[in-house]
């Protein structure tokens, strides 16, 4: 899929925040911890629901479906690591850590953050709520399916997305638990070649988006 | 003996159609890509004609969201005696799927441990009496291929009778369980009676929501209840129920297959070769110039071996054609025989070299699994104008014939899929059309025979991925299908297989060729011979006369001659007529009409005239099938209409820019 904007990101850490204070996430909540005008947020909400991260009942609160709950923790823990290295290792008060976490969660890279969690691994540190393992867990080793790279293998977590097109990955053994790999992609780098079980199923990246693995040794 | 049934079923690459093919000793369509079978097939069994032998649709499962799953799921409600359920045993996980809903629905099965060939390069054993056991039915392993164990099953169809068969009961745990108690219950109170449902199997798929099984409660007044019970198993398992059945059911066969399977330490050669082509093959870059090669490659081995054998039958066709005219003294018969029967199907015979090349080198490819590989690179181009990599199937099926290929739509999930591949095939240029542009471009390009033969067929695909686009936006709209396409393994094809698979289509041309054609040809005979006295084919016959009545229309176009319209007028009943037609109307056919042709048309108006004929009305047999698989008239006659306007319009604008051009 296309890489979430900051805006995206805010969104979600923003429902993911106030599903967890207060149980459920409203619009008029989010737009007033945003600082947004309510049909501005309204509009921002509804490029997420096309997106398959949130979903929302007629009149009742915005909630996050499984692919947008995983979206927003990547951000929470993200945040929280950036927090922890720059107060604890960099010696930064509390305000400017927030702030710069906050700009710096939405553009570091996969290697930077390998690096300050074994940084932090060394030093036993631990950031906020979450211990490191589960971080490390959360931001190196979860991913979407289509974020696979060619050769990497992933223990299948999760799958979302619309019914039909999940019960015809679930029909085709694309199961929890399982160990798929990816084998290749089609030209312009979709559809992606799976190897699963014992054959080789090709998925488009649309599709391989909607399944949350965890990546193996 | 009373008559019986049995039904072949099995997931698409297990090896159904090479054990229908032995069981029935019929030729039917063999092939290594998924969706070959289209619809249900039947034979008899050899040396037991009161046994029929059905061929259901290869799918993956009886969820209904395909076409060929209905037609698989609605005959199996029929209760046929016996099912033989075709497994590849390489690929056991997913092929058991697929047995475990067939065993829900208790049917009588057999199953056909198939392909045990490479499953024991993968396993160290497979314990197929545990097996047996364990799921309650006969297996027979087998290798179909090498003609392995067939007689195990037909022994074991025969005898099926005789031996003991017990229920088998997939268990679903305890909160599952409880539930498809209650509904038993509650079905048995109410007295509900389906015929082709158990009880049982009644419950599980009102609890995995099935949608005819729906409808039934509904009548009942039980969907509440159903509903219900949905609701409070979906929220201990906080999923969705059905799938919680569909892990239920895998988590079954992992535990099975514990019991059954002992995997090799280190798995032979022979399986990591399929992986070891496709890391060159599926290659994004290698694999589109391999692909473009490939096709190239086809056209070109078609042409220069086909003519070759061509020059042979001409010869032939030309010693006949003296010995009529030699030995019969009826000049009348004598132009019947030579002008009308000679000079059409002649005709067509002598382009039969080409199709059997084509014809041969496709079904290779078929067979050994190249298609979907194609599919699998084709896939963003399709998608580019709309459609998915499947469609790319019917599209190259229509290469050979639009009539299957409008058939082989079905195995597209999604109506706006459908209904847009369906009238795009028409626009790839099938068999039938060969004949038309060997002639022309040997009248009109004999130095680059392969390349415009090769420009013409890409012009076919354009049109048909333009026009898909804009049916896709204007009269279907919707979303795609998810997209989830098996890679099978490569399988060596036996040449048998490709020759069977050769001969049968030729067959199909040919009786097309004979019957139809050979009608035609003598029916054009007598409107170009009739009135009697006029000179034959001349502007004075009927046929002259029709044609020259809609001739102005065309010149625009560069050949508003009466000739080209009869040709195009009598080609709407098959392709191939519109040369036997201008063979009979020239009085000449084979390397004659070519000259003919050559002398007597510029070679703007040879290219206008062939772009012509590719595009417009796609034969009758075509339109049958449209208008069967859409069910409507009206999307035939739109077929019709936008073939007619299309070609119109292109050839326009190929002969009015070249006239510009000063071509
Ligand atoms: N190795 C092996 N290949 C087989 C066997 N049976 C069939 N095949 C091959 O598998 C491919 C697919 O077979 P086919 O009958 O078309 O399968 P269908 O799609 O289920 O109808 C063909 O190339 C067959 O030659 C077998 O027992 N062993």
């Amino acid at each position: 899929m296309e890489k979430l904007n900051v805006k995206n990101q805010d969104i979600l850490e923003t429902i993911y925040q106030l599903e967890k204070e207060n149980g459920k996430a409203r619009l008029t909540d989010i737009a007033a911890s945003l600082g947004f005008s309510k049909s501005r947020t309204n509009q921002e909400i509804r490029k997420l629901v096309d997106l398959g991260l949130v979903r929302e009942d007629k009149y009742g609160p915005i909630v996050l479906t499984k692919m947008g709950l995983f979206e927003a923790e990547r951000v929470v823990f993200t945040h929280l690591l950036i927090m922890t290295f720059l107060q604890r290792h960099l010696g930064l008060d509390n305000e400017t850590a927030e702030k710069d976490a906050c700009s710096i969660e939405h553009v570091i890279s996969e290697e930077t953050i390998k690096a300050i969690v074994r940084h932090l691994e060394e030093s036993h540190d631990n950031i906020g709520d979450f211990n490191l393992k589960e971080a490390e867990e959360y931001l190196v080793k979860k991913k979407r399916l289509s974020e696979l790279k060619v050769g990497q293998k992933a223990q299948i977590l999760k799958i979302d997305g619309p019914k039909g097109i999940k019960k015809r990955l679930m029909e085709f053994g694309v199961i929890k638990g399982e160990i798929i790999e990816l084998v290749g992609t089609a030209p312009f780098g979709d559809p992606l070649n799976f190897s699963l079980n014992d054959f080789h199923l090709s998925l488009r990246v649309k599709d391989a988006d909607n399944i949350i693995v965890e990546l193996q040794e | 003996m009373e008559k019986k049934e049995i039904a072949l079923i099995g997931n698409p690459n297990s090896g159904k159609t090479t054990v229908f093919n032995i069981l029935t000793g019929s030729t039917a369509k063999v092939g290594n890509w998924p969706g070959v079978t289209v619809e249900k097939k039947e034979g008899q069994l050899l040396n037991h004609n009161s046994i029929s032998v059905v061929d259901l649709p290869g799918i993956y499962s009886l969820s209904t969201y395909s076409d060929d799953e209905k037609v698989a799921k609605n005959h199996l409600l029929t209760r046929p005696d016996i099912v033989v359920d075709i497994v590849d045993a390489s690929n056991l996980k997913r092929n058991l799927y697929l047995t475990l809903q067939l065993l829900e629905m208790n049917q009588k099965v057999i199953l056909a441990l198939n392909v045990m060939d490479e499953a024991k390069k993968k396993y160290e054993s497979i314990k197929v009496d545990l097996l047996s056991d364990l799921l309650k039915v006969p297996v027979i392993p087998m290798v179909a291929q090498k003609n392995e164990g067939i007689d195990p099953l037909i022994n074991s169809i025969l005898t099926y009778e005789q031996q003991e068969h017990s229920e088998f009961k997939l268990p679903y745990g305890k909160e599952i369980e409880m539930e498809i108690a209650f509904l038993e219950k509650l079905f048995q109170e109410k007295e509900i009676n389906i015929p082709g449902y158990s009880l049982r199997m009644l419950a599980i798929y009102s609890l995995e929501g099935d949608l005819l099984v729906r409808t039934i409660m509904d009548k009942y007044g039980l969907l509440s209840v159903i509903d219900e019970k949905i609701i409070s198993l979906k929220s201990i398992f906080k999923d969705d129920l059905e799938m919680i059945f569909i892990e239920k059911r895998y988590g079954y066969i992992e535990g099975l297959l514990k019991t059954v399977l002992t995997k090799r330490k280190t798995v032979e050669n022979k399986i990591n070769l399929s992986d070891k082509v496709d890391k060159v093959v599926l290659n994004p870059f290698l694999g589109i110039v391999i692909f473009f090669a490939v096709m190239f490659l086809v056209f070109q081995i078609t042409f220069f071996v086909g003519d070759y054998l061509k020059g042979y039958l001409e010869l032939l066709l030309e010693q006949i054609s003296n010995l009529i005219a030699n030995i019969v003294p009826n000049e009348l018969l004598v132009s019947f025989l030579n002008d009308g029967v000679l000079g059409g199907v002649g005709t067509i015979i002598t382009f039969l070299p080409n199709l059997i090349l084509m014809f041969l080198l496709l079904s290779f490819l078929e067979d050994i699994g190249y298609m979907s590989r194609a599919a699998y690179l084709m896939d963003r181009f399709m998608r580019f104008f709309g459609l998915q990599g499947k469609a790319f199937i019917p599209i190259i099926t229509g290469f050979g014939c639009t009539v299957p290929a409008v058939l082989a739509a079905r195995t597209l999930e999604k109506k706006a899929d459908r209904m847009t591949t369906i009238l795009i095939t028409p626009l790839i240029s099938c068999s039938a059309r060969l004949p038309i542009y060997v002639l022309f471009i040997s009248a009109f390009f004999p130095r680059n025979r392969g390349l415009i033969l090769f420009l013409i067929y890409i012009m076919g695909i354009l049109l048909a991925v333009i026009m898909a686009k804009i049916f896709k936006k204007f009269l279907f709209k919707g979303k795609s299908a998810p997209f989830v396409l098996e890679l099978p393994p490569y399988r060596i094809p036996t040449l048998k297989a490709s020759f069977i698979h050769t001969w049968d289509r030729v067959k199909e041309f040919l009786s097309r060729a004979s019957t139809l054609i050979l009608a035609m040809v003598i029916l054009i005979w007598v409107l170009s011979t009739l009135p009697l006295g006029v000179e034959y084919g001349s502007q004075e016959s009927i046929i002259g006369i029709i044609g020259s009545f809609i001739a102005p229309a065309l010149t625009p176009l560069g050949f508003g001659t009466y000739e080209a319209a009869t040709a195009l007028i009598s080609g709407i009943v098959a392709k191939e007529v519109v040369v036997s037609t201008l063979g009979t109307i020239y009085g000449a056919d084979g390397g004659g009409l070519v000259e003919v042709l050559a002398n007597s048309w510029t070679t703007l108006q040879g290219l206008s005239f062939m772009v012509m004929s590719a595009i417009y009305i796609p034969c009758f047999a075509t339109l049958a099938t449209i208008k069967q698989e859409t069910k409507s008239y009206k999307w035939m006659l739109f077929a019709i209409f936008y073939t007619v306007a299309l070609g119109y319009l292109v050839s326009l604008i190929i002969y009015q820019g070249g006239s510009l051009l000063g071509f």
